[in-house]
């Protein structure tokens, strides 16, 4: 699938990604927010595309096995203790 | 929560509720009762079976009832299997059955509540209701060998049978809407009941529940015939007429006679009979019970918060109406929710204790 998402606000990138890949997604405002995502262009898969957009941010996507519904928050305390 | 089915109903129960479904749709049924009817056939391979074979039972019942009142003449009692063969015994015969079956429902019924009181215990749990996991599954999208595309509402079952002269789709019971891939050379036809939908190119829904065929029509034109083969109406309705965009044809299917009515359907009206098609439910940074409240526009599941302090979750979201499973199932793993089963259709959302 092609993706052409520039850099920018997650709040907004986001919204593009869902648009552009037809997926279904879910995320809390408040997780997102003051969080830039890295721009996107060219032949990717859609967890594959989202997983660049994420790249250097603290947030981490959790997918729906059956539905492929994939949600975005932030990483787990625990996990970024462990950094 | 997990969304595993509960224990299979026994056959008895399942024949049992079979012939209860059936003597509702001779009283006729509200569409909240269809629903439910469409529900209860999707959920169990068993239960179309055990409809049909209670039908034709019925029918054969009818047959022979019918049989003597043609002929003025006994029913032939080698037919009956019966040293009674008079079309009162007929009648009484099946209302008795229907009385034997409504009360063994009710009978049923009493028993399992009688049980919930009586047994508690972990080996003997019974459950206060059977959650409707039928209702959670995605609805099926299929794209014909013409490319016509077609939504299956739950339930519903087709079958094609595409010539050089025409494309032939059988819909046997249930809901779909058909996307029809223009071919002036082969028209493309719905056969339910005994109701056949031709069109060209076009978008349309059928549902075909007990003796009642609806056919609804969102863009283009179709014809209505009576079906030329096979369950022909013994009195068609007069000529073939046409549905326009917007326009909502019901066909009663009596053994009597056959009652054809055509109404033109508001936006409203239009947008509620269509309502169960999945749709792309988009939100941006709202509240999770308005998230949740697409969801119920749109499903027999209801989702409900237990809690208000789940009101200030500000979230966006993009899901298909009908994946309410899925949903459900990111909010427990993401946002510490836990989902239960309140009754059969709701589900409610409390914060995790």
């Amino acid at each position: 699938m092609f993706f052409d998402i520039p850099e920018g606000a997650a709040e907004q990138t986001l919204v593009e990604f869902a648009s552009q890949s037809s997926i279904e997604i879910i995320y809390d405002m408040e997780d997102v927010a003051n969080v830039r995502t890295s721009r996107i262009y060219g032949r990717y898969t859609r967890e594959d595309a989202l997983q660049y957009m994420l790249t250097d941010t603290l947030l981490q996507i959790t997918v729906d096995e059956k539905s492929g519904a994939i949600a975005v928050n932030k990483k787990s305390r625990s996990f970024l203790k462990s950094l | 929560m997990s969304f595993e089915e509960n224990r299979a109903p026994d056959e008895e129960r399942i024949e049992l509720e079979a012939a209860e479904w059936l003597a509702r749709l001779d009283f006729g049924m509200s569409g909240e009762e269809q629903d439910d009817y469409i529900e209860w056939m999707s959920r169990d391979k068993r239960h179309r079976q055990a409809v049909k074979r209670v039908q034709w039972g019925w029918q054969e019942l009818d047959r022979l009832a019918g049989l003597q009142t043609t002929l003025e003449a006994p029913v032939n009692r080698d037919l009956l299997g019966s040293d009674d063969g008079s079309t009162e015994a007929l009648r009484w015969y099946r209302r008795y059955w229907k009385s034997v079956v409504s009360a063994g429902v009710v009978a049923a019924l009493v028993l399992g509540v009688l049980s919930l009181n009586l047994f508690d215990g972990d080996s003997e749990r019974v459950y206060a209701f059977e959650p409707a996991y039928e209702l959670m599954k995605r609805l099926e999208q299929q794209e014909l060998a013409d490319r016509t595309k077609v939504e299956l509402n739950r339930g519903a079952v087709i079958k094609t049978q595409f010539t050089k002269n025409k494309r032939l789709v059988h819909l046997d019971g249930g809901e779909a809407n058909f996307i029809v891939a223009k071919d002036p050379e082969r028209p493309f036809i719905v056969s339910a009941g005994g109701v056949e939908v031709k069109a060209i190119g076009t978008v349309f829904n059928v549902l075909y529940v007990g003796n009642t065929v609806d056919v609804i029509v969102s863009e283009g034109k179709v014809q209505l015939e009576p079906v030329s083969t096979g369950n022909a109406l013994k009195e068609p309705f007069g000529g073939s007429p046409f549905l326009t965009a917007g326009q909502k044809a019901t066909v009663q299917l009596s053994e009597s006679q056959t009652v054809l009515t055509v109404e033109t359907l508001g936006q409203q009206d239009l947008a509620k009979a269509l309502k169960w098609q999945p749709r792309m439910l988009r939100f941006r940074g709202a509240s999770l019970s308005e998230i949740i409240q697409g969801f119920n526009q749109h499903n027999q599941i209801q989702v409900e918060l237990g809690d208000p302090e789940l009101e200030s979750l500000v979230l966006t979201s993009a899901f298909w109406s009908d994946n309410v499973e899925g949903f459900i199932r990111l909010m427990e793993s993401n946002y510490g929710i836990r989902a239960s089963w309140v009754d059969r259709h709701v589900i409610r959302l409390d914060p995790e204790p």
